[in-house]
Protein backbone atom coordinates (compact mmCIF):
# COMPACT_ATOMS: atom_id res chain seq x y z
CA UNK A 1 0.00 0.00 0.00
CA UNK A 2 2.67 2.35 0.88
CA UNK A 3 4.15 2.38 -2.65
CA UNK A 4 0.99 3.01 -4.35
CA UNK A 5 0.82 5.85 -1.85
CA UNK A 6 4.36 6.88 -3.01
CA UNK A 7 4.11 6.55 -6.79
CA UNK A 8 0.86 8.42 -7.56
CA UNK A 9 1.59 10.54 -10.34
CA UNK A 10 1.33 8.31 -14.15
CA UNK A 11 2.43 4.66 -13.01
CA UNK A 12 2.76 4.06 -16.44
CA UNK A 13 5.89 6.24 -16.82
CA UNK A 14 8.62 5.02 -15.18
CA UNK A 15 9.35 6.72 -11.38
CA UNK A 16 12.63 9.40 -11.36
CA UNK A 17 14.77 8.35 -8.33
CA UNK A 18 13.74 11.25 -6.56
CA UNK A 19 16.46 10.69 -3.41
CA UNK A 20 19.60 10.69 -5.59
CA UNK A 21 18.21 13.68 -7.55
CA UNK A 22 17.81 15.71 -4.50
CA UNK A 23 20.97 14.23 -3.26
CA UNK A 24 23.20 15.37 -6.05
CA UNK A 25 21.35 18.93 -5.75
CA UNK A 26 22.18 18.83 -2.41
CA UNK A 27 25.70 18.18 -2.83
CA UNK A 28 26.44 20.46 -5.24
CA UNK A 29 24.36 23.89 -3.54
CA UNK A 30 26.01 22.63 0.08
CA UNK A 31 29.35 23.17 -1.54
CA UNK A 32 29.11 25.91 -3.51
CA UNK A 33 27.76 27.06 0.20
CA UNK A 34 30.42 26.45 2.00
CA UNK A 35 33.06 27.63 -0.42
CA UNK A 36 31.77 30.70 -0.85
CA UNK A 37 31.57 30.89 3.27
CA UNK A 38 35.18 30.01 3.79
CA UNK A 39 36.97 32.02 1.31
CA UNK A 40 34.59 35.30 0.79
CA UNK A 41 32.32 35.49 4.47
CA UNK A 42 35.52 34.29 6.47
CA UNK A 43 37.66 37.30 6.34
CA UNK A 44 35.35 39.56 6.94
CA UNK A 45 32.79 37.89 9.56
CA UNK A 46 32.57 39.88 12.61
CA UNK A 47 34.50 40.43 15.02
CA UNK A 48 37.70 40.80 12.65
CA UNK A 49 41.16 40.27 13.64
CA UNK A 50 42.46 42.14 16.22
CA UNK A 51 43.62 39.57 18.39
CA UNK A 52 43.23 35.99 18.74
CA UNK A 53 40.12 35.09 20.39
CA UNK A 54 38.50 37.69 17.97
CA UNK A 55 40.25 35.76 15.15
CA UNK A 56 38.94 32.74 17.41
CA UNK A 57 35.68 33.63 17.28
CA UNK A 58 35.35 34.25 13.48
CA UNK A 59 36.52 30.83 12.89
CA UNK A 60 33.83 29.63 15.57
CA UNK A 61 31.52 31.42 13.10
CA UNK A 62 32.28 30.17 10.47
CA UNK A 63 32.65 26.76 10.88
CA UNK A 64 29.05 26.79 12.57
CA UNK A 65 27.83 28.50 9.30
CA UNK A 66 29.25 25.81 7.02
CA UNK A 67 27.52 23.02 9.52
CA UNK A 68 24.38 24.72 9.38
CA UNK A 69 24.50 25.18 5.39
CA UNK A 70 23.87 21.60 4.59
CA UNK A 71 21.11 21.52 6.79
CA UNK A 72 19.20 25.02 5.62
CA UNK A 73 19.50 23.86 2.36
CA UNK A 74 18.35 19.78 2.99
CA UNK A 75 15.33 21.36 4.41
CA UNK A 76 14.93 23.82 1.91
CA UNK A 77 15.57 21.48 -1.33
CA UNK A 78 12.76 18.83 0.14
CA UNK A 79 10.35 21.21 0.86
CA UNK A 80 11.07 22.75 -2.60
CA UNK A 81 11.24 19.20 -4.30
CA UNK A 82 7.80 18.05 -2.25
CA UNK A 83 5.97 20.87 -3.65
CA UNK A 84 6.88 20.16 -7.29
CA UNK A 85 6.64 16.17 -7.51
CA UNK A 86 4.97 14.83 -4.57
CA UNK A 87 1.96 17.41 -4.51
CA UNK A 88 -1.71 15.78 -4.68
CA UNK A 89 -2.93 14.76 -8.00
CA UNK A 90 -6.03 13.72 -7.13
CA UNK A 91 -4.84 10.12 -6.69
CA UNK A 92 -4.34 10.10 -2.69
CA UNK A 93 -6.71 8.32 -0.85
CA UNK A 94 -9.52 9.95 1.16
CA UNK A 95 -7.94 8.79 3.91
CA UNK A 96 -4.59 10.64 3.55
CA UNK A 97 -3.07 8.36 5.24
CA UNK A 98 0.38 8.71 3.04
CA UNK A 99 3.52 8.65 4.76
CA UNK A 100 6.10 5.53 5.47
CA UNK A 101 5.49 3.44 8.80
CA UNK A 102 8.47 2.00 10.83
CA UNK A 103 10.75 2.69 8.45
CA UNK A 104 13.88 1.52 10.48
CA UNK A 105 16.45 2.88 7.90
CA UNK A 106 14.75 6.70 8.36
CA UNK A 107 14.54 6.81 11.87
CA UNK A 108 18.33 5.03 12.62
CA UNK A 109 19.60 7.60 9.96
CA UNK A 110 18.02 10.18 11.47
CA UNK A 111 19.14 10.04 14.94
CA UNK A 112 22.69 8.78 13.80
CA UNK A 113 22.83 12.29 11.82
CA UNK A 114 21.54 14.29 14.02
CA UNK A 115 23.64 12.82 17.06
CA UNK A 116 26.73 13.45 15.05
CA UNK A 117 26.20 16.51 14.02
CA UNK A 118 25.11 17.88 17.80
CA UNK A 119 28.40 15.61 19.20
CA UNK A 120 30.57 16.98 16.57
CA UNK A 121 29.58 20.41 18.34
CA UNK A 122 30.19 19.45 21.43
CA UNK A 123 33.98 18.53 20.59
CA UNK A 124 34.47 21.48 18.61
CA UNK A 125 33.10 23.82 20.87
CA UNK A 126 35.15 22.37 23.91
CA UNK A 127 37.81 22.34 21.97
CA UNK A 128 37.62 25.57 20.89
CA UNK A 129 37.04 26.75 23.94
CA UNK A 130 40.22 25.27 25.82
CA UNK A 131 43.13 24.59 23.10
CA UNK A 132 43.55 28.32 22.21
CA UNK A 133 44.24 29.26 25.81
CA UNK A 134 41.71 31.97 26.06
CA UNK A 135 38.59 32.21 24.43
CA UNK A 136 38.58 35.86 25.38
CA UNK A 137 35.73 35.09 27.93
CA UNK A 138 36.18 35.80 31.84
CA UNK A 139 37.80 32.64 33.15
CA UNK A 140 37.65 33.95 36.94
CA UNK A 141 40.31 34.55 38.84
CA UNK A 142 42.33 31.09 38.65
CA UNK A 143 41.92 29.85 34.82
CA UNK A 144 42.86 26.61 33.99
CA UNK A 145 44.26 26.80 30.67
CA UNK A 146 46.36 29.72 30.48
CA UNK A 147 48.82 31.09 27.33
CA UNK A 148 52.51 30.33 27.89
CA UNK A 149 53.96 32.83 29.92
CA UNK A 150 50.59 34.00 31.38
CA UNK A 151 51.59 33.82 35.68
CA UNK A 152 50.26 31.19 37.81
CA UNK A 153 49.62 32.52 41.09
CA UNK A 154 47.87 35.25 42.41
CA UNK A 155 51.49 36.05 43.39
CA UNK A 156 52.93 36.10 40.24
CA UNK A 157 50.05 38.00 38.42
CA UNK A 158 51.26 40.55 41.52
CA UNK A 159 54.91 41.03 40.10
CA UNK A 160 54.59 40.80 36.40
CA UNK A 161 57.74 40.35 34.83
CA UNK A 162 58.57 43.94 33.15
CA UNK A 163 57.59 44.34 29.12
CA UNK A 164 59.30 45.83 26.90
CA UNK A 165 58.74 46.05 22.91
CA UNK A 166 60.84 42.65 21.44
CA UNK A 167 59.90 39.97 19.40
CA UNK A 168 58.46 37.77 21.91
CA UNK A 169 57.75 40.39 24.82
CA UNK A 170 56.75 39.29 28.10
CA UNK A 171 52.74 38.90 28.70
CA UNK A 172 51.23 42.62 29.07
CA UNK A 173 48.79 42.80 32.20
CA UNK A 174 46.31 45.45 32.05
CA UNK A 175 43.89 45.57 34.92
CA UNK A 176 40.44 46.90 34.00
CA UNK A 177 38.46 48.55 36.77
CA UNK A 178 35.06 49.36 36.52
CA UNK A 179 33.22 51.89 38.53
CA UNK A 180 29.66 53.55 38.00
CA UNK A 181 29.86 54.74 35.24
CA UNK A 182 33.26 54.64 34.08
CA UNK A 183 36.16 52.15 32.81
CA UNK A 184 39.80 53.21 34.42
CA UNK A 185 42.70 51.06 33.39
CA UNK A 186 45.80 50.14 36.12
CA UNK A 187 49.43 48.68 34.93
CA UNK A 188 51.61 46.78 37.00
CA UNK A 189 54.36 46.69 34.28
CA UNK A 190 54.37 50.77 34.68
CA UNK A 191 54.50 51.47 37.90
CA UNK A 192 51.19 50.81 38.82
CA UNK A 193 49.90 53.65 37.16
CA UNK A 194 46.14 54.23 36.17
CA UNK A 195 44.94 55.76 33.19
CA UNK A 196 41.31 56.06 31.71
CA UNK A 197 42.24 55.42 28.34
CA UNK A 198 43.40 52.45 26.52
CA UNK A 199 46.34 51.16 24.59
CA UNK A 200 47.68 47.36 23.61
CA UNK A 201 50.63 47.00 21.69
CA UNK A 202 50.37 44.82 18.71
CA UNK A 203 51.49 40.77 18.64
CA UNK A 204 51.88 40.74 22.77
CA UNK A 205 49.16 38.51 24.53
CA UNK A 206 47.12 40.33 27.20
CA UNK A 207 45.77 39.63 30.64
CA UNK A 208 42.64 41.53 31.68
CA UNK A 209 42.40 41.49 35.07
CA UNK A 210 38.92 42.79 34.98
CA UNK A 211 37.19 43.84 38.84
CA UNK A 212 34.57 46.80 39.51
CA UNK A 213 34.61 48.80 42.60
CA UNK A 214 30.98 48.95 42.98
CA UNK A 215 28.24 46.90 41.20
CA UNK A 216 28.56 44.34 38.80
CA UNK A 217 29.99 45.83 35.59
CA UNK A 218 31.09 43.79 32.26
CA UNK A 219 34.05 44.55 30.10
CA UNK A 220 33.49 44.28 26.29
CA UNK A 221 35.85 44.98 24.00
CA UNK A 222 33.82 43.49 21.09
CA UNK A 223 36.48 43.93 18.48
CA UNK A 224 38.91 42.20 20.66
CA UNK A 225 36.92 39.36 21.14
CA UNK A 226 37.00 39.63 25.25
CA UNK A 227 34.04 39.66 27.50
CA UNK A 228 34.80 39.71 30.94
CA UNK A 229 32.41 40.60 34.27
CA UNK A 230 33.41 42.64 36.28
CA UNK A 231 32.71 41.81 39.70
CA UNK A 232 33.48 43.79 42.89
CA UNK A 233 36.28 41.38 45.03
CA UNK A 234 36.34 39.21 42.07
CA UNK A 235 39.59 39.63 39.62
CA UNK A 236 38.25 38.26 36.39
CA UNK A 237 41.01 36.90 33.72
CA UNK A 238 40.85 37.41 29.83
CA UNK A 239 43.30 36.27 27.95
CA UNK A 240 43.75 37.67 24.35
CA UNK A 241 46.93 37.91 22.32
CA UNK A 242 47.50 40.83 19.68
CA UNK A 243 48.05 40.31 16.04
CA UNK A 244 50.26 42.42 13.83
CA UNK A 245 47.06 44.80 13.16
CA UNK A 246 46.88 48.13 14.20
CA UNK A 247 43.16 49.75 14.75
CA UNK A 248 41.21 51.03 16.91
CA UNK A 249 38.20 49.67 18.98
CA UNK A 250 35.60 50.33 21.34
CA UNK A 251 34.76 48.66 24.82
CA UNK A 252 31.61 49.25 26.35
CA UNK A 253 30.06 47.90 29.40
CA UNK A 254 27.20 44.68 29.30
CA UNK A 255 25.97 44.54 32.73
CA UNK A 256 23.14 46.94 33.34
CA UNK A 257 24.96 48.87 36.42
CA UNK A 258 22.57 52.01 36.93
CA UNK A 259 21.51 55.22 35.27
CA UNK A 260 25.15 55.88 32.70
CA UNK A 261 25.05 52.15 31.96
CA UNK A 262 24.57 53.38 28.58
CA UNK A 263 27.09 55.57 28.72
CA UNK A 264 30.27 53.22 29.77
CA UNK A 265 31.52 53.12 26.67
CA UNK A 266 35.22 54.82 25.39
CA UNK A 267 38.09 54.05 22.46
CA UNK A 268 40.73 51.77 22.80
CA UNK A 269 43.70 51.52 20.46
CA UNK A 270 45.77 48.72 19.78
CA UNK A 271 48.97 50.32 18.25
CA UNK A 272 52.83 49.29 17.23
CA UNK A 273 54.69 47.78 20.33
CA UNK A 274 57.25 50.94 19.77
CA UNK A 275 54.48 53.45 19.84
CA UNK A 276 52.60 51.43 23.07
CA UNK A 277 56.00 51.80 24.85
CA UNK A 278 56.27 55.24 24.36
CA UNK A 279 52.74 56.15 25.54
CA UNK A 280 52.88 53.76 28.62
CA UNK A 281 56.32 55.21 29.90
CA UNK A 282 55.50 58.95 28.92
CA UNK A 283 51.94 58.05 31.15
CA UNK A 284 53.73 56.43 33.76
CA UNK A 285 56.21 59.60 34.43
CA UNK A 286 53.25 62.44 33.93
CA UNK A 287 51.14 60.52 36.06
CA UNK A 288 53.84 59.36 39.17
CA UNK A 289 51.92 62.35 41.54
CA UNK A 290 48.76 60.84 40.97
CA UNK A 291 50.14 57.15 41.16
CA UNK A 292 51.50 57.24 45.08
CA UNK A 293 47.69 58.59 46.04
CA UNK A 294 46.35 55.12 44.69
CA UNK A 295 46.37 52.29 46.97
CA UNK A 296 49.12 49.41 45.79
CA UNK A 297 48.28 47.62 43.18
CA UNK A 298 46.34 44.46 44.04
CA UNK A 299 43.87 41.70 42.04
CA UNK A 300 40.60 43.73 44.12
CA UNK A 301 39.83 46.12 46.33
CA UNK A 302 37.91 45.79 48.96
CA UNK A 303 35.21 47.96 50.32
CA UNK A 304 35.51 49.32 53.60
CA UNK A 305 32.94 51.37 55.79
CA UNK A 306 34.83 54.41 55.30
CA UNK A 307 32.62 57.14 53.63
CA UNK A 308 29.08 57.91 52.66
CA UNK A 309 29.24 54.54 50.62
CA UNK A 310 31.90 52.78 51.36
CA UNK A 311 35.09 54.45 50.22
CA UNK A 312 36.96 51.13 48.55
CA UNK A 313 40.25 51.16 49.88
CA UNK A 314 40.82 49.96 53.64
CA UNK A 315 43.80 51.92 54.31
CA UNK A 316 41.23 55.15 53.84
CA UNK A 317 39.66 53.88 56.91
CA UNK A 318 42.57 56.18 58.95
CA UNK A 319 42.67 59.18 56.64
CA UNK A 320 46.31 60.61 56.87
CA UNK A 321 46.32 63.94 58.88
CA UNK A 322 49.20 65.03 55.90
CA UNK A 323 46.80 65.97 52.55
CA UNK A 324 48.20 66.88 50.10
CA UNK A 325 47.46 69.39 47.41
CA UNK A 326 50.52 70.28 44.78
CA UNK B 1 -43.19 39.87 37.98
CA UNK B 2 -41.76 37.04 36.11
CA UNK B 3 -38.15 36.10 36.28
CA UNK B 4 -37.40 37.02 32.33
CA UNK B 5 -39.55 40.55 33.39
CA UNK B 6 -37.56 41.34 36.09
CA UNK B 7 -33.60 40.42 34.69
CA UNK B 8 -34.64 42.67 31.54
CA UNK B 9 -36.11 45.23 34.30
CA UNK B 10 -32.13 45.41 35.68
CA UNK B 11 -30.20 45.02 32.42
CA UNK B 12 -28.47 47.64 31.21
CA UNK B 13 -29.39 48.96 27.67
CA UNK B 14 -26.18 47.89 25.58
CA UNK B 15 -25.34 50.82 24.05
CA UNK B 16 -24.71 52.51 27.61
CA UNK B 17 -22.47 49.49 28.59
CA UNK B 18 -20.48 50.03 25.66
CA UNK B 19 -20.57 53.73 26.58
CA UNK B 20 -19.48 53.09 30.63
CA UNK B 21 -16.78 50.50 29.15
CA UNK B 22 -15.25 52.71 26.67
CA UNK B 23 -15.45 56.13 28.72
CA UNK B 24 -13.72 53.56 31.60
CA UNK B 25 -10.57 52.59 29.71
CA UNK B 26 -10.66 56.01 28.12
CA UNK B 27 -10.22 57.90 31.64
CA UNK B 28 -7.51 54.91 32.40
CA UNK B 29 -5.40 55.56 29.33
CA UNK B 30 -5.80 59.36 29.71
CA UNK B 31 -4.93 59.86 33.68
CA UNK B 32 -1.45 57.16 32.38
CA UNK B 33 -0.83 59.62 29.61
CA UNK B 34 -0.78 62.86 31.84
CA UNK B 35 0.86 60.96 33.84
CA UNK B 36 3.70 59.76 31.81
CA UNK B 37 3.79 62.89 29.86
CA UNK B 38 4.05 64.65 33.42
CA UNK B 39 7.20 62.52 34.23
CA UNK B 40 8.82 62.89 31.50
CA UNK B 41 8.35 66.75 31.78
CA UNK B 42 9.33 67.03 35.23
CA UNK B 43 13.12 67.61 35.38
CA UNK B 44 15.91 70.50 36.14
CA UNK B 45 15.65 73.44 34.09
CA UNK B 46 18.12 74.41 31.65
CA UNK B 47 20.39 77.08 33.09
CA UNK B 48 22.53 79.17 30.90
CA UNK B 49 25.75 80.37 31.34
CA UNK B 50 26.31 84.53 31.10
CA UNK B 51 28.35 84.69 27.84
CA UNK B 52 30.51 88.04 26.93
CA UNK B 53 31.34 88.30 23.48
CA UNK B 54 34.68 90.44 22.72
CA UNK B 55 36.88 90.92 19.66
CA UNK B 56 39.77 88.58 21.28
CA UNK B 57 37.03 85.37 21.57
CA UNK B 58 33.75 84.05 23.39
CA UNK B 59 33.96 84.25 27.26
CA UNK B 60 31.26 82.09 29.46
CA UNK B 61 30.94 82.51 32.87
CA UNK B 62 29.42 79.57 35.23
CA UNK B 63 28.48 80.03 38.88
CA UNK B 64 27.74 76.31 40.68
CA UNK B 65 27.20 75.81 44.40
CA UNK B 66 27.75 72.42 45.43
CA UNK B 67 25.77 71.47 49.35
CA UNK B 68 25.49 68.76 52.12
CA UNK B 69 21.98 68.84 51.54
CA UNK B 70 19.37 70.72 50.04
CA UNK B 71 17.09 71.23 52.84
CA UNK B 72 13.96 71.67 50.57
CA UNK B 73 11.83 70.04 48.26
CA UNK B 74 11.01 66.51 47.86
CA UNK B 75 14.50 65.07 48.74
CA UNK B 76 15.74 67.76 51.79
CA UNK B 77 18.70 65.41 52.92
CA UNK B 78 19.71 64.82 49.60
CA UNK B 79 23.69 66.26 48.50
CA UNK B 80 22.55 68.54 45.28
CA UNK B 81 24.66 70.91 42.97
CA UNK B 82 22.72 74.80 42.40
CA UNK B 83 23.67 76.72 39.81
CA UNK B 84 23.19 80.17 39.14
CA UNK B 85 21.32 82.32 36.37
CA UNK B 86 22.40 85.12 34.34
CA UNK B 87 20.23 87.19 36.84
CA UNK B 88 22.00 85.65 39.74
CA UNK B 89 19.54 83.51 40.85
CA UNK B 90 20.52 79.94 42.71
CA UNK B 91 18.17 77.34 40.72
CA UNK B 92 18.04 73.91 41.64
CA UNK B 93 19.85 72.30 38.13
CA UNK B 94 22.15 70.47 36.67
CA UNK B 95 21.94 71.25 32.91
CA UNK B 96 24.34 73.88 32.58
CA UNK B 97 24.09 75.89 28.36
CA UNK B 98 27.49 76.66 27.25
CA UNK B 99 28.20 78.07 23.62
CA UNK B 100 30.16 76.09 21.32
CA UNK B 101 33.96 76.95 21.27
CA UNK B 102 34.00 78.94 23.77
CA UNK B 103 36.09 79.33 27.39
CA UNK B 104 34.30 78.30 30.67
CA UNK B 105 35.48 80.02 33.93
CA UNK B 106 33.67 78.21 36.33
CA UNK B 107 33.71 78.69 39.96
CA UNK B 108 32.14 76.40 42.12
CA UNK B 109 30.71 77.12 46.10
CA UNK B 110 31.85 74.27 48.11
CA UNK B 111 29.73 74.18 50.95
CA UNK B 112 29.94 70.66 51.86
CA UNK B 113 32.71 68.69 53.87
CA UNK B 114 35.29 65.73 52.70
CA UNK B 115 33.86 62.62 51.62
CA UNK B 116 36.35 60.44 49.98
CA UNK B 117 36.68 59.24 46.30
CA UNK B 118 36.30 55.18 45.75
CA UNK B 119 38.97 55.42 42.93
CA UNK B 120 41.74 57.95 43.80
CA UNK B 121 42.61 58.03 39.94
CA UNK B 122 39.91 61.00 40.01
CA UNK B 123 41.77 63.40 42.57
CA UNK B 124 43.85 64.31 39.42
CA UNK B 125 42.69 67.42 37.56
CA UNK B 126 42.21 66.78 34.13
CA UNK B 127 40.72 68.36 31.09
CA UNK B 128 40.98 72.36 32.87
CA UNK B 129 43.42 74.90 30.85
CA UNK B 130 46.30 73.99 32.38
CA UNK B 131 45.13 70.77 33.94
CA UNK B 132 44.68 72.81 37.23
CA UNK B 133 41.64 74.00 39.43
CA UNK B 134 41.93 77.17 41.50
CA UNK B 135 40.99 77.06 45.41
CA UNK B 136 40.79 78.92 48.14
CA UNK B 137 39.93 77.46 51.53
CA UNK B 138 40.80 74.05 52.57
CA UNK B 139 42.90 71.68 50.87
CA UNK B 140 42.81 68.74 53.52
CA UNK B 141 44.77 70.47 56.28
CA UNK B 142 46.31 72.98 54.06
CA UNK B 143 44.40 76.69 53.95
CA UNK B 144 44.67 78.49 51.22
CA UNK B 145 43.77 82.30 51.63
CA UNK B 146 44.16 83.29 48.17
CA UNK B 147 43.32 81.65 44.71
CA UNK B 148 45.69 78.27 44.66
CA UNK B 149 46.50 75.82 41.71
CA UNK B 150 46.23 72.31 42.36
CA UNK B 151 46.44 69.23 40.05
CA UNK B 152 46.20 66.55 42.26
CA UNK B 153 44.56 65.78 45.44
CA UNK B 154 44.41 63.22 48.12
CA UNK B 155 41.32 61.33 47.62
CA UNK B 156 40.72 60.56 51.27
CA UNK B 157 40.85 64.15 52.50
CA UNK B 158 40.26 66.35 49.84
CA UNK B 159 37.50 66.11 48.25
CA UNK B 160 33.42 66.97 48.50
CA UNK B 161 32.48 66.50 44.97
CA UNK B 162 33.74 66.00 41.57
CA UNK B 163 32.50 67.44 37.65
CA UNK B 164 33.61 64.80 36.05
CA UNK B 165 32.55 64.85 32.14
CA UNK B 166 33.82 61.45 30.19
CA UNK B 167 33.53 62.85 26.93
CA UNK B 168 35.25 66.05 27.39
CA UNK B 169 37.83 64.30 29.78
CA UNK B 170 37.06 66.90 32.63
CA UNK B 171 37.85 65.49 35.76
CA UNK B 172 37.75 68.53 39.18
CA UNK B 173 37.73 66.81 42.19
CA UNK B 174 36.34 69.91 44.24
CA UNK B 175 38.04 70.61 47.76
CA UNK B 176 35.83 70.60 50.24
CA UNK B 177 35.96 72.85 53.12
CA UNK B 178 36.94 70.97 56.50
CA UNK B 179 34.73 72.91 58.91
CA UNK B 180 31.83 71.44 60.75
CA UNK B 181 28.88 73.76 61.13
CA UNK B 182 27.84 73.02 57.34
CA UNK B 183 25.24 74.99 55.76
CA UNK B 184 22.41 72.37 55.28
CA UNK B 185 19.69 74.49 53.68
CA UNK B 186 20.16 75.61 49.83
CA UNK B 187 21.07 78.18 48.93
CA UNK B 188 23.84 78.97 51.00
CA UNK B 189 25.47 82.24 51.33
CA UNK B 190 29.26 82.67 51.37
CA UNK B 191 28.27 83.20 55.14
CA UNK B 192 28.60 79.41 56.02
CA UNK B 193 32.15 77.52 55.24
CA UNK B 194 32.83 77.15 52.29
CA UNK B 195 35.93 76.41 49.68
CA UNK B 196 35.90 78.37 46.06
CA UNK B 197 37.13 76.40 43.57
CA UNK B 198 37.64 77.83 40.32
CA UNK B 199 38.35 75.92 36.84
CA UNK B 200 38.52 76.76 32.96
CA UNK B 201 37.75 74.93 30.58
CA UNK B 202 37.22 75.39 26.76
CA UNK B 203 34.18 73.52 25.04
CA UNK B 204 34.48 72.44 21.42
CA UNK B 205 31.60 70.87 19.35
CA UNK B 206 27.97 71.54 20.20
CA UNK B 207 26.45 68.85 21.89
CA UNK B 208 24.81 67.05 24.84
CA UNK B 209 27.55 65.44 27.20
CA UNK B 210 26.39 63.99 30.38
CA UNK B 211 28.21 64.58 33.85
CA UNK B 212 28.34 63.13 36.95
CA UNK B 213 30.24 63.38 40.73
CA UNK B 214 32.28 60.39 40.93
CA UNK B 215 32.37 60.54 44.65
CA UNK B 216 30.24 58.29 46.27
CA UNK B 217 28.68 60.63 48.06
CA UNK B 218 24.32 58.88 48.05
CA UNK B 219 24.79 58.97 51.44
CA UNK B 220 22.75 55.40 52.92
CA UNK B 221 22.33 54.01 49.57
CA UNK B 222 23.87 50.70 48.12
CA UNK B 223 27.22 51.51 47.35
CA UNK B 224 27.15 55.55 48.25
CA UNK B 225 25.66 55.20 44.29
CA UNK B 226 22.10 55.54 44.45
CA UNK B 227 19.59 58.28 45.17
CA UNK B 228 21.51 61.68 44.12
CA UNK B 229 23.95 60.22 42.21
CA UNK B 230 20.87 58.61 39.71
CA UNK B 231 19.00 61.10 39.57
CA UNK B 232 18.95 64.37 37.55
CA UNK B 233 20.00 68.17 39.49
CA UNK B 234 21.50 66.21 42.21
CA UNK B 235 24.94 64.85 41.38
CA UNK B 236 24.22 64.05 37.77
CA UNK B 237 23.49 66.34 34.67
CA UNK B 238 24.33 67.69 31.30
CA UNK B 239 26.33 69.91 29.65
CA UNK B 240 24.48 71.50 26.75
CA UNK B 241 26.75 72.91 24.52
CA UNK B 242 25.07 74.87 21.57
CA UNK B 243 25.85 76.35 18.48
CA UNK B 244 27.39 79.93 18.75
CU1 LIG C 1 28.68 49.17 33.98
CU1 LIG D 1 28.82 64.04 44.83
Amino acid sequence: MADAALTPAAPAQREPHHFARIFIIWLVATAIADILIWFFLYPHLAPGRLTSSAHGDQYDMTVLLMCAAPVLFAVWLWFGYSCIYFSNRGTVPEDGAWYERDSVAIQVSWIAITSLIVFGLFVFGTYELIAPAGAGGGEGPSAIWRPPGAPSSSYAALHPKPWKPGSHPALLEVQVIGQQWLWTFRWPQFGGMETTSLYLPTNTTIQFNVTSLDVIHSFWPYRLGVKADANPGVNNVAYTTTTGQTHSFTYRCDELCGIWHGDMIGTGHVVSQAAFYRWATTEEKKLAPLTRHLPPYSLTYTPSLHGAGGGLYPQLDKPTPKSTGS
Amino acid sequence: MSEAGERTAREMPRALRMGLVGFSFAAVASAVGVWGVGFLRTGPPPVAAKVVRTASGCNAYLTIQTVGSIGYGPRPSWVSYLVQNTKGQWVHSTIFVLPSHCTIHMTNYEYDGVTPLRNNVFGRVTGTVGGKEYVTGDVGSKKYSTSTPVSVVDGATVPAHTFTVPALGINVPWAATTASNLCAVAPCSPKSPHDIDKITFKTGAAGYYRWQCIVPCGLNFLDGNGGPMQTMGYMQGFLAVEQS
